[in-house]
């Protein structure tokens, strides 16, 4: 027998002690009696405080106690180690992960399940979000009641594995997770792109050098170009020379608004949409080409004018140059985000499972429907002995 | 309840009245006035008026004067039983000792005086109305006295003072009691009684555990008024039993001042002995 919270355990010792403590302490009621000549008895106050040397009324004692273990034994939530133990992997297939050796593809081999994440059209980013959530499915499908599950995931854990619900999801299992890190691939191909001096947008590269991965071209891309992008890398095709047709006061991307006067190029005619101009229209799109991606910039950076050193127009030009997908953060993640995500717990959890609808409870139910009949019936012993 | 062995232990035993009986039937008990019996007491002068057969002859010829031959009469004294049946009787719990005790003087005292030839009556005062068998000297009154306190069981606050209506003058009362009720109109009651010629007797009913409570602490709740709640324990012990045996005090010297005869009995003393130490008191 375990318990998922022990924890509770503890409490309920402390809080036994205490009910053992008002024992010797409470005030002591005497017995009634009926007695014809109470009148001579002199007039004093009905109860007055004992410290006894023993605790008073034993029985009402030990039902108190027997309530206060029961419910903090309800809270622990025992857990009887009499079914299977399934084991699920969860199997990072991301663009930085490598391929499993001998010795992971053993452990594959013997795991109950092995879930992929992270693989294209994802872009390869390895979401640990989408992984457990796949993990927990996979529980609930295998798990019976009673049997124990036991996580693990195999991942680079790069930083741009993790985003805002991965602790969150990661709090609905009560158990510790099994990490298993590998050495993280080079990612996509990277290039730094190099402009002349005499290119506009050259002033802004030198500004976002370091978070620079994509390859820019200034005129039409080569067919080595698209082979390049096709083998994961990001070809940024932004011509310096466009076709003007208007002009407009701003464009805008999901979190970054540039205001600046710009003669309108053609807009490119496929691919999603990154940013667009005030009337709505794209002014840059983002098209897959096998494992990378081809992004089509029309606006123009003019060749007068502080426009190219502008923070807006930076950010701008940054996410323009991003690995495809977006921003993404091949850095390693951080050892609190990596802690967070084990886990302090030594029990694998297998109460996730959930079958039928059913709930989650943070507690067992039998044994806290014992506790609050044996609760119910403490007046009635109470009145019956005549403690307090 | 058995009353076989008290009443064998009070076989024989006569109740003497205290005082002059009332002009009546023929009893055993000295009368008020001057009979024809043989029991000769003294000779008075013949006045005019007389009854002349009452003459002694012979001293008349002895002696040439007239003289009356005295002698005393008797007469029965009617016994009435006024058994308490309060709440306050029943105690302590189940064993119910004071009510027992009560029981049992009542059905001895019946039967003393009924051995005696007096008439004996028994009015049992429980809630409701008093149950009142009326004086009689037939052989089955003790029996149907004995059958009434076997079917009563105390309870209630009845007034005590409700069971001496109706009780003739000259009459012999006993009151079995604890007295822990109004006892006011009770003794005015019995009081005139007494003046009247009467013999009362207050018979107090006493348990030992109320003499003498167990030291362990107790919440005391008179059962007829649950209103009377108080603790007792060890540190007011000695002041409950100097408070009750005051008031016991003070009631025997109202009752003796009110020319009635007082006497305590416990609840586990002896009931023969009471009775006899009731009957003839050294």
């Amino acid at each position: 027998m375990t318990f998922l919270a022990p924890g509770w355990l503890l409490a309920a010792a402390a809080a036994m002690a205490g009910v053992v403590a008002l024992h010797f302490l409470a005030r002591q009621r005497p017995a009634r009696l009926q007695f014809p000549t109470a009148r001579f008895v002199p007039d004093q106050p009905v109860t007055a405080p004992s410290p006894a040397r023993r605790p008073t009324d034993l029985l009402l004692l030990a039902l108190r106690l027997l309530v206060v273990a029961l419910i903090g034994l309800a809270l622990a939530q025992p857990v009887r180690d009499q079914g299977r133990r399934i084991d699920i992997v969860l199997l990072d297939r991301s663009r930085l992960a490598p391929e499993p050796d001998s010795a992971l593809t053993a452990r594959l081999r013997r795991a109950d399940s092995v879930v992929e994440f992270g693989a294209a059209p994802s872009h390869g980013r390895g979401s640990l979000s989408a992984a457990l959530v796949a993990g927990f499915r996979a529980a609930a499908g295998l798990a019976s009641p009673g049997d124990s599950v036991t996580l693990a995931i195999v991942s680079p854990f790069r930083s741009e594995s993790f985003d805002e619900a991965t602790l969150v999801l990661r709090s609905r299992w009560t158990g510790r997770i099994e990490l298993v890190p590998v050495a993280s691939l080079e990612g996509r191909p990277r290039e730094a792109a190099q402009l002349p001096a005499d290119d506009p947008l050259s002033a802004t590269l030198v500004l976002i050098a370091d978070s620079v991965s994509a390859r820019l071209r200034r005129e039409s891309p080569s067919p080595e170009d698209t082979a390049w992008a096709r083998s994961g890398g990001t070809l940024v095709s932004w011509p310096r020379d466009l076709e003007q047709r208007d002009s407009s006061l701003g464009l805008s991307t999901s979190d970054i608004a540039v205001v600046a006067r710009f003669a309108r190029g053609v807009p490119p005619d496929s691919g999603t949409p990154l940013a667009l101009w005030l009337d709505g229209s794209p002014a840059a799109t983002e098209l897959p080409l096998g494992d990378g991606c081809v992004r089509s910039v029309t606006v123009p950076v003019p060749d007068h004018g502080d426009l190219p050193l502008r923070p807006s127009f930076v950010r701008f030009a940054a996410a323009m140059l991003a690995p495809c997908g977006g921003d993404s953060n091949p850095a390693p993640a951080a050892q609190s985000l990596l802690d967070s995500l084990r886990g302090a717990a030594n029990l694998s959890s297998h109460h996730v499972t959930g079958r039928g609808g059913e709930e989650d409870r943070p507690f067992d139910p039998g044994l806290l429907l014992v506790a609050g009949v044996l609760y119910a019936v403490e007046p009635l012993v109470r009145r019956w002995t005549g403690g307090r | 309840m058995s009353f076989h062995s008290l009443l064998d232990a009070l076989a024989g035993l006569a109740w003497p009245s205290r005082r002059l009986a009332r002009t009546g039937a023929a009893g055993l008990h000295p009368s008020r006035l001057r009979g024809m019996t043989a029991e000769f007491t003294e000779y008075r002068l013949y006045r005019q008026g007389d009854d002349p057969r009452r003459l002694d002859w012979k001293l008349l010829a002895r002696t040439d004067r007239a003289y009356l031959r005295i002698t005393d009469d008797h007469a029965l004294r009617t016994t009435h039983l006024v058994l308490d049946g309060s709440a306050s009787m029943a105690f302590p719990g189940e064993r119910l000792g004071k009510w027992r005790q009560a029981c049992r003087l009542a059905v001895g005292l019946a039967a003393v005086a009924r051995g005696g030839g007096d008439p004996v009556g028994l009015v049992l005062v429980v809630e409701g109305s008093p149950v009142r068998l009326a004086p009689r000297a037939r052989p089955g009154t003790l029996g149907e006295i004995v059958r009434a306190v076997e079917r009563a069981t105390p309870g209630g606050s009845p007034h005590l003072a409700a069971g001496l209506d109706g009780i003739r003058a000259g009459s012999r009362v006993v009151l079995v009691s604890d007295f822990l009720g109004e006892v006011g109109p009770l003794l005015r009651r019995a009081a005139a009684l007494a003046a009247e010629g009467g013999e009362v007797y207050a018979v107090h009913v006493i348990a030992d555990a109320e003499a003498d409570p167990d030291a362990r602490p107790a919440l005391a709740v008179d059962p007829e008024d649950p209103r009377i709640a108080r603790v007792l324990h060890p540190g007011v012990r000695a002041g409950y039993i100097a408070a009750f045996a005051g008031w016991r005090q003070a009631l025997a010297t109202r009752f003796r001042t009110a020319g009635i005869e007082y006497y305590e009995v416990r609840d586990t003393s002896d009931t023969a002995a009471a009775i006899r130490r009731i009957v003839r008191p050294e």
